[in-house]
């Protein structure tokens, strides 16, 4: 009988500890979350996986502007990656300031940021997120079963994605956290220097446009990564040698925007309406039909592609004092950034590209925080060319354009002045092609500060200006002074170690393997 | 030994797939493509422990009318879970559900309950119990180069800000703040923060450790009096060396926002002892000292043994009571009410003082 009781009780225990494992074995029953088993089955699958890629560069996450943001910690909107973007290559220079007090605003705009400035670890973050999911559909792409006609052009597709992700974080952090499709989730990612990354960015984006089936101009949908915009990013990359590795490269940028040249894009010179110019189609709420000149371009959508950055922050953040929102197709402006004097006077009154908003507001910035001190931007509208307004008065529809062909033909004729590889005549008539576009009158010679200031009249508000004044010497020094700099009205030099932005301390704590920026 | 398993997600540990919703789809040439994105996880995640240790005693005198009891403990958590930051692409998002650290929590609790009087006609008892805690983050789990703690308590306005963190040595989620500039006459100065590393730049290295959310000292008390067919209740409750930061106030001082967008916005009284023209969201200056006596309830009530006959030796009685709850606050906190978990206080909306009038017939 005792014997009974023992194997009766340790049935009952063994039937309750089953069952508790099988409590713990569950799957999801959202309809949206799935398991990769149930997930990615078809080609479609794939492709919607690829699909989100493009979504982490227009988007804050997985449900609209805000809404469950797929970095955490941050606010949605505040850190999405073209936004962040701006922060490190437009708000940090003379180009514009910004009155909001939000977390490290200020700070990076009077480049008075550190290593725990947690705006800088917004955009950081958001760069290795997007290079852990080109990872990770290169992973799940190699590993699977389902046929994938397009799996090679896929592939090579995640792989350009990840190299734009490695550009962006070699021009602003340098020595950074890296890792490929061979490491897995959860490996904590090793260290690779500026130089290192360098090689690795030069073999990998060569070997893609070499030997990859990623698609070409003449095959590629619009709003997808094509070689072209590949030789771009290497363009950006040979183009910026000095800076990344000590030494110059001038003759292989020449030789792969010559290359980039026969590709078969031209300047935007026709208007699309009457209502306005060449010049500022390619910033207008239907610009996706500017690809003659337009190489990638992050895309918005007034209701399927919704966020607080992007183009949407350009319209929005830009809009205030007297402007009449109703004039750039939104609801109202955020009022939030204007231009400092020592940009605004790099114009002349005729020039096409100074879209500006002067009533109401003052040439000075005396008031940091008052939008009404400093010119304001029109750049970017959420008006159709024909002068409709977008589809929806809360978020933009306007693309971003990250690459365009105006910058192929300034980058060439910046080469014209250290390469042979690109004459002084072509390159003198680069920039007279972009100024008659602008109704300017042609110039006779052109030297290193007159490309700088061409490229600032022509690519301001397109995330180059940064690495521009860097690329003169002009961006931390005293060579070049504009209001706030440094934090003061008049403008001071900061310390030269601000040519890189640092590694957050918050991921120094979590990565043993990083080291600081020097300086910081 | 306990464990925690109320923390996180359901699907923390494995990998799944997220359909995208509307406003996060995307187009390839035109065509509407909806997007899945691969989520982040945890393959390691542990349960949280806490091994505790405890001695007490129980002890009562003058025949048990004074009881009480004393408790010593201490709580030794591991594998603390938090939804912390993770190294940047280590992983498919940048916070997981993770075990981050290690905590104790030591205190001494002292509960008395006495008979103060016991007669046929009166009875009167009391009750009062104090506890002490305190509190500290032993260890971290991630790695101690350039150690900077994890941060934690996001607030209202302006986006990204938040006024925590949990750090080795410190309590869990102690407030990491500015500290205020005053001017001789004790009000604070605008967009002052003291520079305390003495860099020439006031910026995030100038954040300091200033107090805790939560109290060192809690204290309880409640009385029951009864005299003839009369019956008094009363219970309080209060706290010592608890810190609130009064996110109304730093949210809705700043002068700027007065008048936006043509309509003039809500300014909270405390505008006027600021007087910021700018919100001042990381500043020492709205952390405050959350300390508060609370009288909680008051109950007086009378009842009729024999109302009415329901027959043999048998009675309905009646018993009529007034009740209010929520009586005051005795507190220096500016804000609504320094009662707040987690101590940040978003609240605006004052706690009701209820009056309530009942009679119970029993039958």
């Amino acid at each position: 009988m005792k014997t009974i009781k023992y194997i009766l009780s340790s049935l009952a225990i063994a039937a309750a500890l089953t069952s508790c494992v099988k409590d713990l074995n569950v799957t999801p029953i959202d309809p949206n979350l799935n398991t990769a088993d149930k997930a990615l089955t078809s080609a479609a699958d794939f492709e919607a996986l690829l699909a989100s890629i493009y979504t982490g560069y227009a988007t804050s996450g997985y449900y609209g502007p805000n809404g469950d943001p797929s970095i955490s910690g941050l606010d949605g909107g505040m850190s999405q990656y073209v936004r962040g973007l701006f922060h490190l290559c437009e708000l940090s220079t003379d180009v514009y300031v910004c009155g909001w007090n939000d977390e490290g605003v200020p700070d990076v705009c009077k480049m008075q940021w550190d290593a725990s400035t947690g705006l800088i670890y917004s955009i950081y973050s958001r760069m290795f997120f997007q290079i852990a999911h080109c990872n990770e559909f290169i992973r799940e792409a190699n590993a699977t079963s389902v046929a994938l006609p397009n799996k090679d052009e896929w592939i090579a597709e995640a792989r350009a994605l990840r190299a734009l992700s490695y550009y962006h974080a070699i021009d602003n952090f340098g020595n950074v956290p890296f890792a490929d499709e061979t490491s897995l989730v959860g490996q904590t990612p090793r260290r690779i220097t500026r130089a290192e990354l360098y090689t690795w960015l030069e073999n990998e984006l060569k070997d893609i446009i070499d030997n990859s089936a990623l698609a070409d101009r003449a095959t590629a949908q619009y709003g997808r990564i094509n070689k072209s915009a590949v030789k771009m990013i290497l363009a950006k990359l040979y183009l910026n040698a000095k800076v990344y590795t000590g030494t110059a490269d001038w003759d292989k940028c020449a030789l792969v925007l010559t290359d980039l040249m026969d590709d078969g894009y031209t300047l935007h010179t026709t208007p699309n309406g009457g209502v306005y110019s060449a010049y500022q189609d390619l910033f207008l709420a239907d610009n996706d039909t500017c690809t003659d000149e337009i190489i990638f371009a992050i895309q918005q959508d007034g209701n399927d592609t919704q966020s607080y950055g992007v183009t949407n922050y350009l319209v929005f953040a830009f809009t205030g004092g007297s402007m009449d929102a109703a004039d750039l197709g939104i609801s109202s402006g955020w009022a939030g950034c204007r231009m400092t004097p020592e940009f605004y006077n790099k114009f002349t009154a005729t020039d096409d590209r100074a879209i500006f908003w002067t009533a109401g507001q003052t040439t000075d910035v005396a008031d940091f925080g008052e939008f009404t001190n400093g010119i304001g931007f029109q750049k970017y509208k959420n008006m159709n060319s024909d002068g409709t307004a977008g589809v929806n008065p809360g978020f933009v529809d306007t693309d971003f354009p990250m690459f365009r062909y105006a910058d192929v033909l300034l980058m060439a004729a910046e080469c014209s002045l250290h390469s042979t590889s690109i004459t002084a005549t072509d390159g003198l008539n680069y920039v007279n092609q972009i100024r008659a576009r602008a109704g300017m009158a042609p110039v006779a010679t052109i030297d290193e500060q007159a490309v700088l200031d061409e490229r600032a009249r022509e690519l301001y508000l397109e995330l180059w200006r940064r690495q521009d004044l860097i690329r003169a010497g002009q961006f931390t020094t005293n060579a070049y002074i504009w209001q706030w700099k440094g934090g003061v009205h008049d403008g001071q030099a900061v310390e030269d170690y601000k040519n890189l932005y640092p590694i957050p301390n918050s991921d120094l704590m979590v990565n043993p393997n990083l080291e600081q920026n020097e300086g910081y | 030994m306990t464990g925690q398993q109320a923390v996180g997600g359901y699907y923390d540990t494995f990998a799944t797939f997220y359909t995208n919703q509307i406003g996060s789809y995307y187009q390839f040439d035109g065509t509407q493509i909806i997007p899945m994105t691969a989520k982040g996880y945890n393959a390691d995640l542990k349960w949280e422990t806490t091994t505790t240790y405890n001695v007490g005693f129980d002890f009562g005198f003058l025949n048990d009318r004074l009881t009480g009891n004393i408790d010593l403990y201490k709580r030794d958590t591991k594998d603390l879970l938090s939804y912390v930051q993770v190294a940047a692409l280590s992983n498919l998002t940048n916070y997981l559900n993770t075990n981050i650290a290690s905590m104790t929590n030591t205190g001494v609790e002292l509960e008395l309950n006495g008979v103060l009087v016991e007669t046929r006609d009166m009875s009167w008892t009391a009750g009062f119990n104090v506890a002490w805690n305190h509190n500290e983050i032993t260890k971290l789990n991630a790695s101690s180069k350039n150690k900077e703690g994890v941060r934690t308590g996001g607030i209202s306005g302006g986006t990204d800000n938040w006024v925590q963190k949990h750090d080795v040595g410190h309590p869990m989620s102690a407030f990491y703040v500015y500290q205020q500039v005053y001017d001789e006459a004790g009000k604070p100065i605008f967009g002052q923060y003291v520079d305390r590393n003495n860099d020439g730049v006031v910026n995030e290295s100038d954040r300091y450790f200033y107090h805790k959310p939560t109290a060192d000292f809690t204290f309880g008390f409640n009385t029951n009096f009864s005299y003839k067919n009369w019956t008094a209740a009363l219970s309080a409750h209060a706290s010592l060396g608890n810190y609130v930061y009064n996110n109304v106030a730093s949210n809705s001082e700043m002068f700027k926002d007065l008048w936006v967008n043509n309509f003039v916005s809500n300014r909270v009284r405390s505008a006027l002892d600021s007087n910021f023209d700018d919100a001042m969201y990381i500043s020492d200056y709205y952390v405050e000292n959350g300390s508060f006596l609370k009288l909680d309830n008051i109950t007086v009530g009378y009842t009729f043994p024999k109302l009415f006959s329901l027959g043999a030796d048998r009675h309905a009685s009646l018993n009529v009571f007034g009740t209010v709850q929520n009586i005051c606050t005795l507190t220096g906190y500016k804000g609504i009410d320094p009662e707040v978990f987690g101590g940040i206080d978003g609240t605006v909306y004052p706690r009701p003082r209820t009056f309530v009038v009942g009679a119970k017939l029993n039958f």
